[in-house]
């Protein structure tokens, strides 16, 4: 890492550490977190270090499919800063962890509730048979990996535990599978079609509480421009069962959603970049039940990249 | 709001209780007024850490002020089958169907200038009307987003104390251990309700708030084993959602299960923890109330049934008629009315949590 790599590298961690960062979305801990995740891999022997913030305004009352007027002036908003590190180990080989601080806002006529701190982690082993060369114009990247509780989870106000959604941290481990393939639409690569899939089977946390297994499938389409700007739009099909407590079905949680996510980043120089994207929901349905769920989020990323 | 005689009887009880337990070195447990640990650090007088942040937050369950009503007879949109919360006070009669309660829980209402709230828990399936017309004390109630023992707890917005629903007291705040003054409430179908009462008012859908007033919001839970919450005891004894009328004094409970009274109407003429009481019910009319059978003038009178007059539902020996407040329509004690008892319907999970051995009636 040269000199001014490790200076961002380190302002990373330090702004990770702020107790006023971070976080996920209501009952899907791991979602915004699995989705900060880069999607391109490392080549052997490199090195990708991003930091993402994430803002989520989780506060529109959705009934079904309809949204419907809230009426309580509820304010529900969650943070988040997740650091990423990707480390190419051979040509096909990968790994990448993730580590996250949340901080969850909830108020509406009362005194807010508010808990902050650190959230869970990613490491992902990846394998990649196919990148894009000269020679070929696919990608494929398949990863398998867990997602570890590291952070707080019984963070409480007055004394009394928060519930499971505004807890920094699920409190519970998560196996997770995610495949990832690109095709090159040029030949300079400089525009890309993707799909990519994931699944995260949640566990149990000491609560007896377990967030729904939940499944992502995203579509998407890049493109480079000759100078330092490049254009992302993503549509993001994400299916969570209900979340169970004591293996008991909690009614209103789980459903699907299908997000549209457009994307702008910026080349800094050859291994910095600065991406910005907003997630604005198209369709919901919500398990025919009341639920409050993301109004939209915003998500603002520096990447830097190195190495041999 | 507050009677004084008994607030100071359930203090006497509350630090009876605390010595004993600090005598015996226990703490914790259970739920019963009688068998409270005190307060805890968080000034609550049960225990801090069984009580649940349900998700919501405080009003994220929106209460509703003063209601729209309808008169019964006019109501078209409530199911022949769905229960309603049936109050008496200042002699007149409203109705709060539980499929509008299911998602705002409390209701602040008046009837002649006389301040009153009803709530309903559609966890422990739990319905309370408080008086709250005191010139000292006069407040509207919210949902306060927590629960204890799955069951509601409300604040109340004077004080921003915290009240248990079925322990009936405060459980926190500056008016920590203050009983609030009962209402009489009685349950049953809709389809009952309307022909008992055609002219009483009834709460309509017209809220203020956009909710689907036709579905439930929890899933199969009114029929299922499961709980979504957890309680500080179980007993497996009854399904954990029948439906019983409980009467309880202390940490000591009596429940009949409202499917044990037959089709037709049923009297019990029981006595529990020193009083005479009188138990009724109606098991297909999803209707049972629990009376004192003793009278201010020491009269202990004897039930029989009367079947199928609703809302007339039982006479006695001296030849009084009564309905199901309590009242006697007629006879020699016309307007009369029986004196109520610590008793209300909840799920038999609920009761057996806040009351832990209940004796259990229809065995």
């Amino acid at each position: 890492m040269n000199k001014r790599g490790s200076i961002l590298a380190a302002g990373a961690v330090a702004l990770l550490a702020s107790p006023y960062t971070s976080a996920t979305t209501c009952s899907c801990a791991s979602v915004p977190l699995l989705g900060t995740m880069e999607l391109a891999t490392p080549g052997d022997g490199k090195w990708f270090l991003a930091s993402t913030y994430e803002y989520h305004d989780v506060s529109e009352l959705v009934s079904g499919s309809s949204s419907v007027p809230d009426d309580t002036g509820r304010d529900r908003v969650s943070q988040a800063l997740v650091l990423e590190a990707s480390r190419g180990l051979t040509r096909n080989w990968s790994f990448s962890a993730l580590l996250s601080a949340v901080r969850h806002e909830r108020s509406i006529t009362g005194p807010e509730d508010s808990a902050s701190g650190l959230g869970d982690a990613i490491v992902m082993l990846k394998y990649s048979p196919l990148d894009i060369t000269v020679y070929s114009r696919n990608a494929l990247t398949f990863g398998a990996g867990a997602r570890l509780p590291v952070g707080e989870n019984d963070a409480s106000s007055n004394g009394i535990v928060l519930a499971e959604d505004l807890q920094p941290s699920t409190g519970a481990y998560a196996g997770i599978i995610w495949a990832y393939y690109a095709r090159a639409l040029n030949e300079t690569a400089g525009a890309r079609f993707y799909v990519s899939a994931s699944h995260t089977q949640n566990g149990e946390n000491d609560r007896d509480y377990q967030f729904g297994h939940e499944t992502t499938l995203s579509v998407g389409g890049s493109y480079q421009t000759q100078s330092p700007w490049g254009y992302n739009i993503e549509l993001l099909y994400r299916h969570t069962e209900r979340d169970q407590r004591n293996a008991t079905d909690i009614p209103n949680t789980g459903g699907e959603w299908l997000d549209i996510v457009p994307a702008v980043q910026y080349h800094i120089n050859e291994q910095m970049a600065l991406r910005v994207s907003v997630k604005i929901p198209l369709t919901r349905d919500l398990n025919d039940q009341l639920q409050f769920t993301t109004k939209y989020a915003a998500r603002v990323t520096f990447s830097y990249a190195f190495g041999d | 709001m507050m009677s004084p005689h008994r607030s100071i009887q359930i203090k006497g009880l509350l630090a009876l209780a605390v010595f004993s337990l600090a005598a015996c070195g226990g703490g914790g447990g259970g739920g019963g007024d009688a068998s409270n640990p005190g307060p805890t650090s968080g000034g609550w007088l049960i225990p801090q850490s069984e009580i649940v942040d349900a998700g919501p937050g405080q009003d994220g369950i929106p209460s509703v002020e003063l209601p729209v009503m309808k008169v019964a007879s006019e109501t078209t949109d409530v199911r022949v089958n769905e229960l309603v919360v049936g109050v008496l006070h200042e002699g007149t009669i409203h109705a709060y169907p539980h499929n509008i309660l299911n998602w705002h829980e409390v209701v602040n209402d008046s009837i002649n200038f006389n301040d009153y709230v009803v709530s309903y828990c559609p966890l422990t399936g739990s319905a309370m009307a408080w008086d709250v017309d005191d010139s000292q004390s006069d407040t509207e109630f919210g949902v306060s987003g927590l629960l204890y023992n799955s069951n509601l707890i409300m604040y109340d917005r004077a004080t921003d104390s915290h009240w248990s629903q079925m322990l009936e007291q405060s459980v926190q705040g500056q008016r920590s251990s203050e009983v609030p003054d009962r209402i009489q409430v009685i349950e049953t179908t809709w389809g009952t309700w309307r022909n008992m009462y055609p002219d009483s008012l009834v709460m309509t859908r017209d809220t203020g708030f956009s909710r689907d007033y036709d579905s439930y919001p929890y899933g199969d839970y009114r029929f299922s084993n499961e709980l979504l919450f957890p309680v500080s005891s179980t007993d497996n004894r009854l399904h954990p959602k029948e439906r019983v009328i409980g009467i309880r004094s202390g940490a000591t409970s009596k429940v009949y299960q409202l499917s044990g009274f037959g089709d037709t109407t049923q009297v019990i003429n029981d006595s529990f923890a020193g009083q005479s009481i009188i138990v009724v019910g109606v098991s297909n009319q999803d209707i049972a109330a629990i009376y004192s059978r003793e009278l201010p003038d020491g009269t202990v009178l004897t039930f029989s049934a009367l079947d199928g007059q609703l809302p007339n539902i039982m006479e006695d020996t001296e030849g009084n008629t009564w309905d199901v407040f309590g009242r006697a329509v007629s006879g020699p004690r016309t307007g009369e009315r029986l004196s109520m008892t610590q008793s209300y319907t909840a799920m038999w999970f609920a009761w057996a949590a806040f009351f832990p051995g209940a004796e259990i009636h229809f065995n």
